[in-house]
C-alpha cells in the first residue's frame, strides 16, 4: 500500500504502463446488509462514480495526472453488482410490502370490529347495570367514560402482548430478523392505537346504551327500522364499482410492482356482511317455519329449532359475523386458488412445459434416451394466413408422439384432453393437413403460405395452448405434416420464413437438471414456469390473498368464540329453566344434543351462507385482477373443494365439541344457589 | 279530584307494543292524575297496563301518542339531557324484580352514595336511618347477590330513596315481602309522603292500596276508576277477547271450593325429619334450618309462611331435591330414592323458569312432552289455560306477557300431570286479588284430586284458607296450625 504518486513513479520505474487501481468500500462490521444500508452504499458509490466524471473533484484530478504518468492512455472503470442487487431486492420488498400493507389495513378493520364489539357487548353483557344507570339518568358520555376507563387495564395488557407477539412471529418465522426501527416502529403504532381502541370502545358502548334509553328509542326508530344491510350494499356496490372501471390493482411506489387496491379487501367484506346479515335474518325466519312443522320431531330437535327461530337480535349479529369471517376466508381461499391455478397455467402456457429452452438438433428426446418426458417444437411466427383473414399468425409444429405427455395442459382449453388432440395430427391425407385451431372457433378453414392454399381439416379448436401466448388465432400441426407441404413449384411453402426451435422438458428443475447431465446436452436459454410465476407483479397479488385468508381464519375463530360466549351466557340465564327441565324428565343427552344442534345450524348455517357469498364475490371479482392478461388462457376459476370440505368438517366438530362443553357447564350450575338468590 | 295542582299527569296517553308475532295496546287513551306528596296506588289484574304506565310516568319508555307531564316538565317533548336530570333529581322508580335495582359489584352503602352523589348530596333521611327503617341496617355491606329477595327489594327502595326524589314510582314492591317487612315498607312511604315525596305504586296488596291516598284502576290499558275513596275492588265481566282476562269465580270448577273429605291419619307423603342446613353466602355462613320437621299429607294445601330469610325456600329447595341436608332426613311414603320425576314432585319456584322459546302453550304442554303424554294430555292443558285466564295468551311467549301471567303459566305446567307433591314458591305473589284467588282454587282443585300442595308465601289471606299452616322463623318451625 503506498500513495498514489509513489506508485505512479515506482511503476514508471517498472517500465509498467497499466495499472489497475482498485477502491474497496469499507463493509460494515456485521456481515448483513439491510436494505437501507445497501441503498445508502449504492448512493455512495453514485458519488464516488460522480466525482470520477467531474473535473474539480481531486480524485479525478489525480487520475487525470495518473493518465498523464502513464502516456495518457488510462481509463477509469466503475463496475459493481450493488445496483442490480438493490434492485433485485426493492422490487421484492415491493412485492412483500404490498400485500403486508393490506393485510395491516384488513387487520386494523378486524381490530376496529372486535374492539367497537368489545364495546357493544360490554353493555350487552351488563344490561341490569346499564339499565340501572339509564334509569337513574346517567348520560351515554359518562357511560362511554366509564367504558373507556375500565377498559385501560386489558387494553395495555392486550397492546403489549400482541406486540410481543407479533415481534416474536416474525423473528421466529420469517421472512427476516426485524429490523431494529421497525421494532421501534411497531411499539410505538401499538402504544399509539391505544388511546384509539380505547376511544373506540367508549364510543362503541355509548353508542349501544344510548340505543336502550328511551331517546334513543325514539330518535332511533325511523333509523333502526331501516336495514343495516342496505348501507353494507351500497357500499359494496361502489367498491365493485371501482373494480369494474380499473381500480382493482394499484402500482406501488417502489419497483413498479402493483399491489391489490383497498377495494378489494372492502368489497367482499361489505357484500358478505349486508347478504350475509339478511340470510341471518331468513335462517330465523325458516326456523320459526320449520319449529311450527316440529312438533312431532325428538325433542332435542324440537328445543334447538325453537330456540334458533326464537333468536333474539344478538345472535342474529352472531351469525352475521360467523357469515363475515367465513366468507372472507373462502373468498381469499377461492381467489387464492383461482389465481395460483391461473398463474400455473399461463405461466406453462407460455413456457409449454415446466422448462425450455434450445437444444442441438439430433438429440434422442425420447423418454427412454432421457429418462423424463421431452419434446420438440418450431414456431414459426406469423407465417401463415387463415382463410377470410388477412391476419399473419403463428404457426406451431409439434412432434405428436411425445408432445402430450410432455406440455402442460389444462382441459378447458379445448374442452377434452390433450392425447385426442395430438393422436388426430399426423401427416396430411390427400392434400388436407390436420390442425388444431387455436382461437379461432370456425371448423371449415384453409391456410395460405406463401402464395399456396392448403385445405384444413380441424380436429380441436382450443381457446388456449401450450407455447401459443399471442392473443390472436395461432395453428398447430404435425411437424411431418408441414415438411410435406409443396408449393406449386416444388418448393415448401414454409420455408422462406425464420423459425424457433425449443426443446421442452417436464418435470422438477433437479430431475430435468440430472436428466440433462446424464444425456450430456447443453441448454440455451433455458426458462422455466416457475420463474414467470414468481415475478414479483404476480407473487404479489397471490401473496396478498393467502395472507388475508390467513386473517379471514383468525376472524372465523374469534367469531366461534364470540359464539362460544353467547351460548354459556343463554346457558347461564336458562338455568333455572334447565334445572326444572331435567325435573320434568329431559335427559343431559337430550340436552346436550339440542344444544350442539342449535348451535350447528348457527354456524354451519353461517358457513353454508358463507361459502356461497364468498364464492360469487370471488366470481365476480377474478376477472378484474387477472395476472398477465396478454398471457393466455383467461383466469380459471377454481374453487379449493377440498379445502372446502374440511373447513365444513372442522367447523361441525368444533360446534359439536363446543356444544358438548358448555351443556356440561349446565349440568355444573349450583341450581338451589340460583333459586336461593331469586328468594 | 284534587283540589291543589297535581305533581304529574297524563293525558290520552296511548303506548302500543309491536312484536314480530303480536301487537300489544298496552294503554289506550289513558287520563290520570298524581297529587303532590300522596301515595297513588295503580291497581288492575296482569297485563292491564299498569307497568306500562308506571315507565311512562318515570320517563323510561316513549308514548305513542299523548303527554305525560312531571312537576310541569312534559317528558314526551323535553330534550333528553333534561330528561335524564329529571330522572337523576325528580323521579325515582324501582323495578318489578328486586335484582334489576343494583350494580353487581357495589354494595348496598356504596347503592346509596351512589344515589346521594346524583342528588348533590340532599336527602330527606340519613342513610342509616333509612336501612333501620327498612330493617337492613346489618346489610349494607353486603352486595345484592347476598341478599334474599325481600331485602333486596327494601335495599332498592332504600337507593332511590336516598337521591330524595320528588315522585317515587314503584312496581309491585312488596310483591316478594313478608307482611312485617311489607308493614315497614309502607310506614316509610307515610313518613315520607309526610316529607312532601309522592308515590305511585302498582300493586296487588290491598294493604297499599288501603293507605293509598288515591287508587287509580285500569284495566284493559283504560282507567276505569280513579278515586280518592278507599272501596272495594270491583269485578266486571269485560271483553276477553284481548287476552287479559279478569278471573270469574266460574272459571273455577265447582269443586275447587270445597274440602274433599280424608282421613285425618293419611300417611304422609313426605316426612321432614330434624333436618338442618348451612350455606355460604359470600364471607357469610348462613344457617338456613335449624332442625327442622313437617309431614306433608297427601290431597292437602300445606302454606309455609315466615319473613323473608326464614328458610322457606331452603326447605322447598331441599323437598325438591336440589341438595341434601347437613343433617336430618328426608323420608318418602315410597321409599323413593334420587331425584324423583315430575309425577311425584313438581316444582313451581320464584323464578318461574319458563323456556323464552316456547309459547305459553307449549311451556303449560312442556312436562308432558318430556314424558311422552303428549296425546292424553291435550284437553287437560287446554283446561288449564282457561282455569288460569291464558287461553287468549297461548300463542304468545313469555317475554310477551306480564309477571303475573307467566306465574300462572308456570303453576298451570306444574300442575299438569298431577304430581303427588307441588311446591310453589309464592304463587300468587304477582296476582291481583281476584286472581290471587283463582290460584288458590286451582290449588285447592289439585289438591281435592289428591296432589299435596305445600306453598311457601306472605299473602296471610291465602295461608289461612290452607288445610295448614306451617309458620318459620330464623330456620326453625314455629308453629303448625289448621287453617280455616
Amino acid at each position: 500500500m503506498m500513495q498514489p504518486d509513489e506508485l505512479a513513479r515506482t511503476a514508471t520505474q517498472l517500465g509498467e504502463n497499466q495499472a489497475i487501481f482498485t477502491w474497496q468500500h469499507p463493509l460494515p462490521e456485521n456481515a448483513e446488509l439491510s436494505l437501507a444500508q445497501a441503498q445508502d452504499l449504492e448512493r455512495s458509490q453514485d458519488r464516488l462514480r460522480a466525482e470520477f466524471a467531474s473535473d474539480d473533484a481531486s480524485i479525478a484530478k489525480a487520475f487525470r495526472c495518473l493518465r498523464a504518468c502513464l502516456a495518457g492512455n488510462g481509463q477509469v472503470n466503475f463496475g459493481s453488482f450493488l445496483p442490480s442487487i438493490v434492485l433485485q431486492t426493492s422490487e421484492t420488498v415491493a412485492a412483500i410490502r404490498g400485500p403486508v400493507e393490506l393485510l395491516s389495513q384488513a387487520a386494523l378493520l378486524v381490530a376496529l370490529a372486535v374492539v367497537a364489539s368489545a364495546g357493544v357487548s360490554l353493555v350487552a353483557r351488563r344490561a341490569t347495570e346499564s339499565t340501572f344507570l339509564a334509569t337513574h339518568g346517567t348520560t351515554p358520555f359518562a357511560f362511554a367514560l366509564r367504558s373507556g376507563v375500565e377498559a385501560v387495564v386489558p387494553a395495555v395488557v392486550g397492546t403489549a402482548l400482541g406486540t410481543v407477539t407479533a415481534l416474536a412471529v416474525v423473528e421466529t418465522w420469517g421472512p427476516g430478523k426485524v429490523d431494529p426501527g421497525a421494532r421501534a416502529e411497531a411499539v410505538f403504532r401499538g402504544a399509539a392505537a391505544l388511546p384509539a381502541g380505547l376511544l373506540l370502545i367508549g364510543v362503541a358502548a355509548g353508542v349501544a346504551f344510548f340505543r336502550r334509553s328511551e331517546v334513543g328509542l325514539r330518535r332511533l326508530r325511523t333509523l333502526a327500522s331501516v336495514p343495516w344491510e342496505i348501507g353494507a350494499l351500497l357500499a359494496a356496490a361502489y367498491c365493485f364499482k371501482r373494480i369494474v372501471e380499473g381500480a382493482a390493482l394499484v402500482p406501488a411506489q417502489a419497483g413498479g410492482v402493483s399491489r391489490p387496491s383497498i377495494f378489494l379487501l372492502v368489497f367482499p367484506i361489505a357484500a358478505i356482511a349486508g347478504f350475509g346479515g339478511a340470510a341471518a335474518r331468513g335462517m330465523r325466519a325458516l326456523m320459526r317455519l320449520l319449529s311450527k312443522k316440529a312438533d312431532r320431531a325428538p325433542m332435542a330437535l324440537y328445543l334447538a329449532t325453537r330456540r334458533v327461530g326464537g333468536a333474539r337480535r344478538l345472535a342474529v349479529s352472531l351469525v352475521t359475523s360467523c357469515v363475515l369471517a367465513f366468507g372472507v376466508l373462502i373468498y381469499t381461499q377461492v381467489l387464492v386458488s383461482s389465481l395460483s391455478t391461473t398463474v400455473d397455467a399461463k405461466s406453462h402456457l407460455f413456457v409449454g412445459s415446466d422448462l425450455k429452452a434450445e437444444v442441438a438438433e439430433g438429440v434422442d428426446l425420447s423418454q427412454d434416451g432421457l429418462g423424463i418426458p421431452a419434446t420438440r417444437i418450431t414456431r414459426i411466427p406469423e407465417s401463415v394466413q387463415l382463410s377470410g383473414s388477412e391476419q399473419d399468425v403463428d404457426l406451431l409444429l409439434i412432434d405428436p408422439v411425445t408432445f402430450a405427455a410432455t406440455a402442460y395442459w389444462h382441459d378447458s382449453f379445448a374442452g377434452s384432453a390433450l392425447e385426442p388432440i395430438t393422436a388426430a395430427l399426423g401427416p396430411a391425407v390427400k392434400g388436407v393437413v390436420p390442425v388444431v385451431v387455436v382461437g379461432d372457433e370456425r371448423r371449415d378453414l384453409t391456410m395460405e403460405a406463401s402464395g399456396t392454399v392448403v385445405p384444413l381439416q380441424v380436429v380441436a379448436n382450443a381457446a388456449s395452448f401450450p407455447g401459443v401466448t399471442e392473443s390472436g388465432p395461432a395453428l398447430v400441426m404435425a411437424r411431418e405434416a408441414a415438411e410435406s407441404l409443396t408449393a406449386a413449384n416444388g418448393a415448401n411453402p414454409l420455408s422462406s420464413f425464420v423459425d424457433q426451435n425449443e426443446v421442452w422438458f417436464k418435470g422438477g428443475l433437479d430431475d430435468i437438471n440430472e436428466a440433462v447431465a446424464d444425456a450430456g446436452l447443453i441448454l440455451t436459454l433455458p426458462v422455466t414456469a416457475d420463474e414467470v410465476a414468481n415475478l414479483p407483479s404476480i407473487a404479489t397479488v397471490v401473496r396478498t390473498f393467502r395472507y388475508l385468508s390467513g386473517l379471514g381464519a383468525g376472524a372465523g375463530a374469534l367469531a366461534i368464540v364470540a359464539m362460544v360466549f353467547y351460548l354459556q351466557a343463554q346457558q347461564r340465564s336458562r338455568t333455572v329453566a334447565y334445572a326444572l327441565s331435567r325435573r320434568m324428565g329431559l335427559s343431559r343427552l337430550k340436552h346436550m344434543t339440542a344444544v350442539i344442534v342449535e348451535l350447528e345450524w348457527l354456524v354451519l348455517g353461517a358457513f353454508a351462507a358463507a361459502a356461497l357469498l364468498g364464492l360469487v364475490a370471488a366470481w365476480v371479482v377474478l376477472p378484474h385482477i387477472e395476472p398477465l392478461p396478454a398471457i393466455p388462457p383467461e383466469v380459471l376459476f377454481t374453487p379449493p373443494i377440498r379445502t372446502g370440505v374440511v373447513l365444513g368438517l372442522g367447523v361441525a366438530l368444533t360446534g359439536v365439541a363446543i356444544g358438548a362443553t358448555v351443556s356440561r357447564v349446565s349440568d355444573r350450575a349450583d341450581f338451589a344457589g340460583v333459586l336461593r338468590a331469586g328468594g | 279530584m284534587q283540589e291543589a295542582e297535581p305533581l304529574a299527569y297524563v293525558k290520552d296517553l296511548v303506548k302500543t307494543y309491536r312484536t314480530e308475532s303480536a301487537h300489544v295496546e298496552a294503554l289506550r287513551g289513558v287520563n290520570a292524575e298524581i297529587a303532590a306528596a300522596s301515595v297513588t296506588a295503580v291497581i288492575g289484574p296482569s297485563g292491564s297496563g299498569k307497568s306500562t304506565l308506571l315507565r311512562l310516568l318515570a320517563g323510561l319508555d316513549t308514548a305513542s301518542t299523548g303527554t305525560v307531564v312531571v312537576d310541569g316538565h312534559v317528558l314526551t317533548d323535553v330534550a333528553p339531557a333534561a330528561l335524564r336530570r329529571i330522572r337523576q333529581d325528580l323521579v325515582g322508580y324501582v323495578f318489578q324484580r328486586p335484582g334489576d335495582n343494583f350494580i353487581a359489584h357495589l354494595t348496598v352503602a356504596e347503592h346509596l352514595e351512589l344515589m346521594a352523589k346524583r342528588a348533590d348530596g340532599k336527602s330527606r333521611l340519613s342513610h342509616a336511618d333509612l336501612l333501620q327503617h327498612l330493617g337492613i341496617a346489618g346489610r349494607s355491606q353486603h352486595y345484592p347477590h347476598q341478599l334474599s329477595g325481600g331485602e333486596q327489594q327494601r335495599a332498592a327502595f332504600a337507593s332511590v330513596l336516598s337521591s330524595s326524589p320528588r315522585l317515587v314510582v314503584a312496581d309491585e314492591p312488596t310483591a316478594e315481602l313478608d307482611s312485617a317487612s311489607g308493614h315497614a315498607l309502607l310506614e316509610l312511604i307515610a313518613d315520607l309522603r309526610s316529607l312532601g315525596v309522592s308515590f305511585v305504586i302498582a300493586t296487588h296488596d290491598s294493604k297499599v292500596a288501603e293507605m293509598a291516598d288515591h287508587r287509580i284502576h285500569i284495566d284493559h290499558g283504560l282507567v276505569t276508576d280513579q278515586t280518592g275513596k278507599p272501596h272495594a275492588s270491583q269485578r266486571r265481566k269485560l271483553d276477553v277477547q284481548r287476552g287479559n282476562a279478569l278471573y270469574q269465580p266460574q272459571h273455577a270448577t265447582q269443586r275447587a271450593t270445597q274440602h274433599t273429605e280424608r282421613p285425618r291419619r293419611a300417611t304422609p307423603i313426605v316426612t321432614v325429619d330434624e333436618i338442618s342446613k348451612r350455606y355460604r353466602r359470600g364471607s357469610e355462613e348462613v344457617h338456613a334450618l335449624d332442625r327442622v320437621s313437617v309431614e306433608l299429607q297427601p290431597a292437602t294445601v300445606t302454606a309455609l309462611v315466615g319473613p323473608s330469610g326464614s328458610g322457606k325456600t331452603t326447605l322447598l329447595s331441599l323437598l325438591a331435591g336440589w341438595e341434601e341436608p347437613d343433617a336430618g332426613q328426608i323420608r318418602w311414603d315410597r321409599g323413593s330414592h334420587g331425584i324423583l320425576g315430575w309425577r311425584e314432585v313438581a316444582i313451581l319456584p320464584q323464578k318461574h323458569g319458563l323456556l323464552e322459546e316456547l309459547t305459553i302453550r307449549e311451556n303449560v304442554a312442556y312436562p308432558a312432552r318430556l314424558d311422552r303424554s303428549t296425546a292424553n294430555e291435550v284437553q287437560r292443558v287446554d283446561d288449564l289455560l282457561d282455569e288460569l285466564g291464558l287461553t287468549e295468551l297461548a300463542d304468545r311467549h313469555p317475554s310477551q306477557t306480564s309477571t303475573g301471567q307467566q306465574q300462572r303459566a308456570a303453576l298451570a305446567r306444574g300442575l299438569l300431570l298431577r304430581p303427588r307433591l307441588l311446591l310453589a314458591d309464592e304463587p300468587s305473589g304477582h296476582q291481583d286479588k281476584g286472581w290471587a284467588e283463582g290460584v288458590f282454587c286451582a290449588l285447592r282443585a289439585a289438591a281435592n284430586s289428591g296432589t299435596c300442595c305445600l306453598v311457601a308465601t306472605h299473602n296471610e289471606e291465602l295461608a289461612a284458607r290452607c288445610d295448614e299452616v306451617i309458620s318459620m322463623r330464623d330456620g326453625a318451625v314455629r308453629s303448625v296450625s289448621a287453617g280455616l
